[in-house]
């Protein structure tokens, strides 16, 4: 079975958010809605040390976050009208608009913030992976957005190849839990997944 | 505020309530070989029970995004939770609403009502068992741990004790005896429930990812967690008002211990819905 998902480059992310706006931009999202989300993860601090402060492991970096995809998805679990779904072709997990309740239990479940409800049509929308732009060849939106070259789309047995296996990052949850189809390139400051020295810097812009 | 998911507070707490209240009346129908004359003379509280029921079905419909496609919800019948829990509700509804029909127009005989009420008590249980299920999410922390039932089986047997009593009064099929022992299990239901309360707290006070604290998710937290004892506590003292001063004990005594109960529950309900976190990223 195919399984399509994304390889992100933290190492790259300059936490510019581009990805996100070409998203919000192509998608028409109002302004609550983001299909993708730019995370950025700060810590540490200043000590003082006799005149001086000096800097204590304060390290910043950036994830950015649409839907993976999950090979175990939580989200289609809690689902009760079966409107979020896994496609068994490419292994993306949609959302049938035509289906869904709007009872929101899958943003419960999802341990990314992926599902993103949508107050004026009252149901739930989420990243589809650009399924319309793959049907017609090209790449999503956000992948050729980035300035920097941090994002990559494709099936995820060749991104794996290329990239490795790393999904797990603070502040991720654990990758076992839903098992996403991400591929992860660490910055050179990353903290494990569970780790508690840093915090959310942009709350209001995720 | 702790009440942005004021819908499903109302939903579940009445739910609860009413189960609770529906499984002790007719166990107790059922032990005591009500015959029909005695069944019919419980139609106008129990009229109350099924109002309560179907107030919270219908905050449960408010909650969602879509109502007029309400019935998608059954469509994962068997694989959701969430499917399974309206389901039985609806059913436990239905069951026990056609048997109140046919206690108010003594049609049927005694053994279809019966059946029918050992039916609905199976599927309330279901139901209530599914209520549960439908929060106990791995990725969701604050939720997926023992508090989760131990906090609705508390609402169902305190609340459910209160308006069992109630509509026991109001049926005027009440003797001292009875209320003895209902008070009696009162205090030690609602010693449990605030341990309960207290253990939850102290639970939540240790659950942290990267970015949540589960103990700084709701302003204020400390504050509530005491109002919401205090209610509980009050309320049992009402409740218990008339055993202690020896008086007879009346249905708009009970009506008033039950509003500040369940006043009670919905804010720690209310807790309950506020202190929602993901194991990971933050929902929108
Ligand atoms: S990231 Fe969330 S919404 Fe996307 S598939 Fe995984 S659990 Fe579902
Ligand atoms: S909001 Fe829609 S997609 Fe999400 S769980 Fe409810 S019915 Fe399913
Ligand atoms: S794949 Fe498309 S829908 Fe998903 S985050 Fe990127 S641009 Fe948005």
């Amino acid at each position: 079975m195919k399984q399509l998902g994304f390889y992100i480059d933290s190492s790259k992310c300059t936490g510019c958010k581009t990805c996100q706006l070409a998203c919000k931009d192509y998608r028409d999202l109002d302004v609550k809605r983001s299909y993708r989300r730019i995370y950025e993860y700060t810590g540490g601090g200043f000590v003082q040390d006799g005149d001086t402060w000096i800097q204590n492991d304060v390290f910043a970096y950036y994830l950015s976050i649409a839907c993976n995809h999950c090979t175990h998805p939580a989200c289609v679990q809690a689902c009760p009208s079966g409107a979020m779904h896994k496609r068994d072709d490419n292994g993306l997990v949609l959302v049938d608009e035509d289906i869904c309740i709007g009872c929101q239990h899958c943003a419960n479940a999802c341990p990314y913030g992926a599902p993103q409800f949508d107050k004026t049509r009252g149901i739930m929308t989420k990243c589809d992976g650009c399924i319309q732009r793959l049907s017609e060849g090209k790449q999503p939106m956000c992948v050729e957005s980035c300035p920097l070259r941090a994002l990559e789309f494709g099936d995820m047995s060749e991104l794996r190849e290329k990239y490795g296996l790393t999904a797990d990052v603070a502040p991720l949850p654990p990758s076992s839990q839903t098992l996403p189809n991400i591929v992860i390139k660490l910055n050179k400051n990353s903290k494990p997944t569970g780790d508690t020295t840093g915090f959310l810097v942009n709350p209001k812009e995720v | 505020m702790i009440f942005h998911e004021w819908s499903l507070i109302f939903f579940t707490v009445l739910a609860q309530t009413a189960v609770g209240g529906y499984l002790l009346v007719s166990a107790n129908a059922l032990i005591s070989r009500h015959d029909e004359e005695k069944i019919n003379s419980y139609k106008i509280p129990m009229f109350v029970l099924w109002a309560l029921m179907g107030i919270g079905f219908m905050f449960s419909t408010l909650h969602l995004g879509s109502p007029l496609r309400a019935f998608n919800a059954f469509n994962r019948l068997g694989a959701a939770w969430l499917s399974n829990e309206v389901f039985f509700g609806a059913a436990f509804f239905a069951v026990g609403g056609l048997q109140w029909l046919l206690s108010v127009l003594n049609k049927g005989g005694l053994m279809a009502q019966k059946v029918l009420t050992i039916v609905a008590m199976l599927l309330g249980a279901i139901f209530m068992y599914a209520m549960i299920k439908v929060y106990m999410i791995n990725t969701v922390p604050t939720w997926f741990n023992v508090y989760t039932p131990l906090s609705f089986l508390m609402t169902m047997v305190v609340a459910g004790l209160l308006l069992y009593q109630w509509i026991k009064v109001s049926a005027d099929d009440d003797n001292a005896a009875l209320h003895r022992y209902i008070v009696l299990i009162a205090i030690v239901a609602v010693a449990i429930s605030v341990v309960v309360t207290l253990g939850k707290a102290n639970l939540m006070g240790e659950i942290q990812t990267s970015i949540t604290s589960a103990s700084a998710l709701v302003d204020g937290l400390a504050n509530y967690l005491l109002l919401q004892v205090a209610l509980l506590m009050l309320g049992l003292f009402i409740w218990a008002q008339p055993l202690i001063s020896g008086k007879a004990v009346k249905p708009l005594n009970l009506a008033l211990a039950l509003v500040l109960v369940l006043t009670s529950e919905l804010i720690g309900r209310g807790l309950f819905y506020s202190l929602h976190m993901t194991s990971g990223l933050p929902k929108f």
